[in-house]
């Protein structure tokens, strides 16, 4: 049994940002799903003004996402890797209801397993802001004239909206369930709230999992 | 709105005739949804030319015989109007049923009864049930992609549940191994 320390993971704006997307998200899928006439909760008038709101708060809070994923380094973070993918793959599915240990512990300059790189990368280059763009041409449609964009299929943006709100809502029940995968079922969530996560000591860092200029910040 | 005249044609095997009837597309930008009041008639008509007429309701004097409301002769109150309109009249009529739309300035319902969202925007028989041509978010959707949609999350709820209770049986299993 390695000895167990603490780092310092999550920063003050990064769990910040984690619980007020999620709030967000939460909100727009219970209010997008009423609107998709699924069931009567807010009342479509209320549902319709909260998921517009909401909406367009979640673009403009994103926009200060994406400026401090650049200029903090933080971007690297998400750089997509295969190395360990299938290791990762294997501990999910088979290794870890053998009780072994995960075969990429979270460390300060990685943070995120290979598996969650390509996830949270998808997430946050491509799922997300293609919900926001056709959450926003929704919107906007009856500027489309004004705006040019004649041409455009309100069937083709719905569709496409509805499919992202359905793969977000996927996402949502698969990464609250794998939070539960630390060293104890909170021990995830708990990082996420503190900032300080219980790690393995481990002396050994490969060299591709370093950050070369990560600041602290 | 279109309005047919006193001079135009109409086909009394198609009833019923409508008077006026409002003009608009579905995927035309200028136009808009707006209230009617629909007004049921059963008004003369000129049974051989096939047009409407204009009739003499109201006396002039004490004694216009001609006006309907004091002859109450059919005949005469079209024949009188029609001439005075300057207009033929074959001297046969009929009745037939019509329509008129009121725009919403008569019969205002009363704010109880204003429409909700739902009475459009709903996935079962709303007010626009038969319009088609036209994307509405809540009365449309994709089958297809609810469906599937419906189908994966169900699958990705039953998967963490098993993933879990995996976890928890394989802890279970080596805590009463060791």
């Amino acid at each position: 049994m390695k000895k167990l320390v603490n780092i310092y993971l999550y920063t003050r704006y990064e769990r910040f940002w984690h619980w007020l997307q999620s709030l967000l998200i939460i909100l727009l899928l219970i209010s997008g799903f009423e609107i998709y006439d699924q069931y009567s909760f807010f009342g479509f008038e209320k549902a319709v003004n909260l998921h517009n709101i909401l909406g367009l708060s979640w673009l403009v809070a994103f926009a200060f996402f994406v400026f401090w994923v650049f200029t903090t380094g933080e971007w690297r973070q998400y750089v997509p890797t295969t190395k360990k993918m299938f290791q990762v793959i294997r501990y999910y599915s088979y290794g870890i209801f053998k009780g072994e240990s995960h075969p990429v512990p979270k460390r300060k300059e990685a943070k995120h397993n290979p598996l969650q790189r390509i996830t949270y990368l998808s997430l946050a280059a491509f799922l997300l802001p293609l919900q926001m763009l056709t959450g926003f041409l929704y919107w906007g449609y009856n500027s489309w004239q004004a705006w040019k964009l004649d041409s455009l299929s309100l069937v083709f943006i719905a569709v496409i909206h509805v499919i992202g709100a359905f793969a977000i809502l996927i996402f949502l029940i698969v990464h609250i369930y794998m939070t539960t995968t630390g060293h104890s079922v909170f021990s995830h969530i708990k990082a996420m709230i503190t900032g300080w996560e219980e790690i393995e000591e481990s002396e050994k860092v490969e060299e591709w999992e370093k950050k070369p200029f990560y600041k602290q910040s | 709105m279109e309005y047919l005249t006193v001079k135009d044609r109409i086909d009394p095997t198609a009833q019923p005739v409508a008077l006026n009837r409002p003009l608009g597309l579905v995927n035309d930008p200028s136009s808009r949804i707006f209230p009617f009041k629909v007004h049921g008639g059963r008004q003369p008509y000129d049974k051989i030319n096939k047009t409407m007429t204009i009739l003499h309701l109201f006396p002039k004097s004490g004694d216009d015989k001609d006006a309907y409301w004091k002859g109450y002769d059919w005949t005469k109150a079209i024949a009188s109007g029609q001439e005075y309109a300057g207009l033929d009249f074959s001297g046969e009529y009929d009745f037939i049923e019509t329509t008129f739309a009121y725009p919403i300035t008569h019969m205002v319902a009363p704010k109880e009864n204003t429409l909700s969202c739902k009475e459009c925007h709903i996935r079962a028989q709303g007010r626009f049930a038969s319009v088609s041509g036209v994307y509405m978010p809540g009365r449309d959707h994709s089958r297809i992609v609810s469906t599937l949609g419906w189908i994966a999350v169900l699958a990705a709820i039953c998967g963490v549940m098993l993933h879990g209770m995996g976890r928890i049986l394989m802890k279970r299993q080596k805590e009463e191994q060791s």
